[in-house]
């Protein structure tokens, strides 16, 4: 067999020949080629995405090379679907194995799957190279010696004078609730406002210093500003901490000894030039210092507004999968690549006319709801049993269709249309239930009923997926077994 | 001649040698020999190589001796096993009418065997795709109900799988020629070695080996026909369904396709029914078993049945004559003429066919052309 396909090496043709005779349903999902192609494709984005010159203190351009990415992906998913998928196995009436379907829909998914994640590429690879320039604990601790190091050489030009407020306690004569509600006032800025027990415990807590005069009397005093470079979130994922002007104080004010001004000006310049972008000056405003105020004239003199900027930019890059990050990503992966599988499974097993249908009465349906919904002054709490309604008619729909004499496109749409909201059929009985108890008085809420909120969504989306997986061999193919094969008229 | 081997040597010997390739491959076939299969696909392919670089009907002394070669192996191993008909398709008063327009198609019942071809023949828009869709599947019946003899309570996925349609209008494909065959046997459960074994096969046997790395756009509308025949063929139906097969065909590949259809329905290995519809009534005529004429949606005639005994000869004639000179020859008591664009129809219970033409020819009348359509559908256009 002769099949030539541009930049494909003899195995990737011999293997296409080889599945064409062997596995039909496999080889008419062009999965295959799919991956080869984009499995390539997605090579050469990492290859030129760690070629070409990087510096994670810079903005970057991640989000262009996103958007270009996504726009490719989108025309190789359509290049698939109108090019390559014009073999099949179903509509010819083909010999379909038990497993084919699912085998297929198996298929499909990595297919989409590796489309959708080459746009995650940049992303990935910057963070990869940021972290591969800077440690976690580098970048803590050379904010660390800066803010220490500036110190040192102004030491004699800051101000280090402790802000003191006054706090007086008030019993307040309104109870709200059951909590304890105090009044607390600010006498030495002259201000009052309320704030809780809990508020006004935290406020003690963190205070840099606090005097009890009496039961109701407390003096607060705040330690003097002595961080110059504001680069926040900079530890979240280190061993050591970002310092904060008390630790300076206590450090390095408290018992001053002069330094060595030399050696701490070639190590602050060392520093700053680490973190310092090509630019003479960053085009951004960063921080909220006017130039003309003491603390905007040391920024200005260590070019601090740059260093942090290259902090911030390099600390994003490094952490943008970490934490709950990497969840938000996956979900938007998996959705995005559940969706296109599905319409692309509804696609191979329904008539081109009714799949367009199908979408057309999705968004009609949507149009529809919103109107009924605005319209009865309901919130949105009655979209759920609608929703809910909209499902059971499409399944009975479904099933009714596919015994009629003849083969009806209100049948197809609704077997599509039951077929496309299966997987997410669990998460909106959560979510109905979710909302249902959110809109109940709270005293009639248990204390621990959203407990688990988080834990039951994540269950629900587990959940619809391996129904969808499970219905997809005995229901799905079965019902487009018997809806595809009736008569046309 | 009922033994191939000898049919086959025959047409060598009259150096038909087109035919003899032919049917020696339906011969490889049907003996289900790898190797003597293998053989004559090589065999095949040397005489269409020759055949293109030769403007005569001459072959090379080593075709001759491969065919003798093969003949002989062919004696060798394969035995003459007369094969059981089967009837495929029981149709029984089923009927048909449009939701939209107002033509209907009234009750018909027919039977279809393994082996046997039979063809639907009428005038455009009388129901001839009606039927044939029906029995394809495609159309829900209003009336009747067909039996699929060989089928176990099959649903309409078997159905359609059982019986394979062939429209007028092929529907485009996609990709090479030879992908889209080697893709219609392996969704038949012909996979591996057999796959591509089957496909040159069926590529030699329709004469579509050079067309194989082609596309839909590369070849025309009769080499499409061809193509959609293999490409059906391949996915092993137990029943064809053609219409018009031979509309988009030039009249020597219209004989070569109905000799085809034959052999194929005939052929001992998997023999078929086969249903066509056609506006070519003595092409269809010469293959078709039964030959059912449609008119209005009502099947007005039937061949090979008692209700079929014509009444009255009938014969097409084409002449200059007038039809004054026509029926002072034979008598206006005798028979009916009209004059039918570019043919006389006569009709005569007195005279026999013969008796007509030899009044006609005995009278100097010059006759281009001369047929008995008393047992012909054409007598109903």
């Amino acid at each position: 067999m002769k099949i030539k396909r541009p930049l494909a090496p003899d195995f990737i043709n011999k293997w296409d020949a080889r599945l064409l005779i062997t596995k039909p349903s496999a080889w008419s999902t062009r999965a295959h080629l799919v991956l080869y192609y984009a499995g390539a494709f997605a090579l050469l984005i990492t290859a030129i995405g760690f070629l070409l010159p990087n510096d994670p203190r810079n903005d970057g351009n991640v989000f262009l090379w996103l958007s270009l990415l996504s726009v490719l992906s989108v025309i190789g998913i359509i290049i698939w679907i109108i090019y390559l998928l014009r073999f099949n196995v179903f509509k010819r009436f083909g010999v379909q194995k038990s497993g084919d379907g699912l085998k297929s829909f198996g298929l499909y998914f990595s297919a989409v799957a590796l489309m959708t994640a080459i746009p995650f590429l940049p992303p990935a690879i910057e963070s990869i190279r940021a972290n591969m320039a800077y440690s976690n604990d580098e970048i803590v601790r050379d904010y660390n010696t800066i803010s220490a190091d500036i110190v040192k050489l102004e030491y004699d030009s800051i101000v280090h004078r402790w802000d003191r407020s006054t706090y007086q306690l008030h019993i307040s004569d309104t109870v709200y609730n059951e909590s304890e509600v105090i009044s607390v006032s600010d006498s030495g800025g002259g201000f009052y406002y309320v704030s809780d027990t809990s508020s006004f415990r935290n406020k003690i807590t963190t205070a840099d210093s606090l005097k009890k005069i009496n039961d109701t009397t407390y003096v607060i005093y705040d330690c003097p500003e002595y961080i110059f470079l504001h680069s926040y979130n900079l530890d979240t994922y280190s061993k050591l901490d970002q310092i904060i002007s008390r630790d300076i104080y206590d450090n390095i004010i408290r018992n001053f000894q002069r330094p060595d001004r030399e050696k701490v000006a070639a190590e602050l310049k060392g520093l700053i030039d680490k973190y310092s972008l090509m630019v003479e000056k960053s085009n951004y405003y960063y921080g909220f210092e006017n130039e003309d105020s003491y603390k905007g004239r040391v920024t200005s003199r260590y070019n601090l507004a740059t260093v942090a900027h290259s902090l911030d930019n390099i600390s994003q890059q490094k952490d943008r999968w970490k934490g709950n990050n990497w969840v938000l990503f996956l979900r938007f992966f998996y959705y995005i690549t559940l969706v296109l599988s599905i319409l692309v499974f509804i696609f191979r097993h329904t008539t081109v006319r009714v799949f367009f249908l199908s979408m057309l009465t999705a968004v009609l349906l949507a149009i529809l709801t919103s109107l009924i919904l605005a319209s009865s002054g309901t919130d949105g709490l009655a979209t759920f049993p609608l929703l809910f309604i909209y499902y059971g008619l499409f399944a009975v729909l479904a099933i009714t269709g596919s015994t009629r004499k003849n083969r009806s496109a209100v049948g197809g749409i609704a077997l599509n249309l039951f077929i496309f909201f299966t997987p997410y059929i669990f998460l909106l009985a959560v979510g109905w239930y979710y909302v249902v108890l959110h809109n109940k008085p709270y005293e009639t809420v248990p204390e621990n009923a959203f407990d688990n909120e988080g834990l039951h969504f994540v269950l629900a989306e587990i959940a619809g997926s391996v129904l969808f997986i499970i219905l997809v061999e005995p229901v799905f193919k079965k019902l487009y077994r018997k809806w595809y094969s009736q008569p046309e008229e | 001649m009922n033994n191939p081997i000898t049919e086959i040597a025959s047409y060598l010997k009259h150096q038909d040698y087109s035919l003899a390739v032919r049917r020696m491959l339906d011969l490889s076939l049907d003996a289900g020999d790898v190797n003597l299969l293998n053989e004559t696909i090589g065999w095949s392919r040397e005489y269409h190589r020759n055949e293109k670089s030769t403007d005569n009907n001459t072959v090379s002394t080593s075709f001759l001796e491969q065919a003798e070669k093969i003949l002989n192996h062919a004696n060798a191993i394969y035995k003459i096993e007369a094969t059981k008909p089967v009837e495929l398709l029981n149709v029984s008063s089923i009927a048909k009418t449009y939701s939209r327009g107002n033509f209907s198609l009234k009750p018909i019942s027919l039977q279809v065997g393994s082996g046997e071809i039979m063809g639907i023949v009428g005038e455009n828009g009388n129901g001839k795709t009606t039927l044939l869709r029906c029995l394809a599947g495609q159309l829900a019946l209003d009336k009747g109900y067909i039996d699929y003899r060989l089928l176990q309570r099959p649903d309409r996925y078997d159905v359609r799988k059982y019986i394979a349609f062939i429209p007028q209008r092929i529907p485009r494909w996609y990709g090479k020629l030879r992908d889209n065959l080697h893709f219609s046997a392996s969704i038949a459960g012909v996979y591996g070695e057999e796959n591509k074994q089957m496909v040159d096969f069926m590529l030699e046997r329709l004469n579509l080996y050079d067309f194989a790395e082609l596309s839909w756009t590369q070849i025309s509308s009769g080499y499409r026909t061809r193509f959609e025949i293999a490409r059906i063929l391949l996915q092993k139906p137990k029943l064809l369904i053609l219409d018009e097969p031979l509309a988009n065909l030039d009249i020597n590949a219209q004989q070569t396709i109905l000799t085809d259809l034959r052999f194929i329905a005939k052929s001992a290995h998997s023999p078929m029914g086969i249903i066509l519809s056609s506006q070519q009534l003595h092409e269809v005529e010469k293959i078709a078993d039964t030959v059912l004429f449609i008119k209005q949606g009502d099947c007005l005639f039937r061949t090979n049945t008692t209700s079929s005994i014509a009444i009255g000869n009938v014969i097409e004639v084409e002449t200059l004559a007038t039809r004054e000179s026509i029926l002072a020859i034979l008598g206006e008591e005798s028979v009916q003429v009209q004059y039918n664009g570019g043919f006389y129809t006569i009709t005569s219970t007195a005279y026999s066919p013969r008796q007509m033409i030899g009044k006609l020819l005995s009278q100097e009348i010059a006759v281009s052309y001369f047929r008995d359509i008393t047992h012909s559908t054409k007598r109903f256009f």
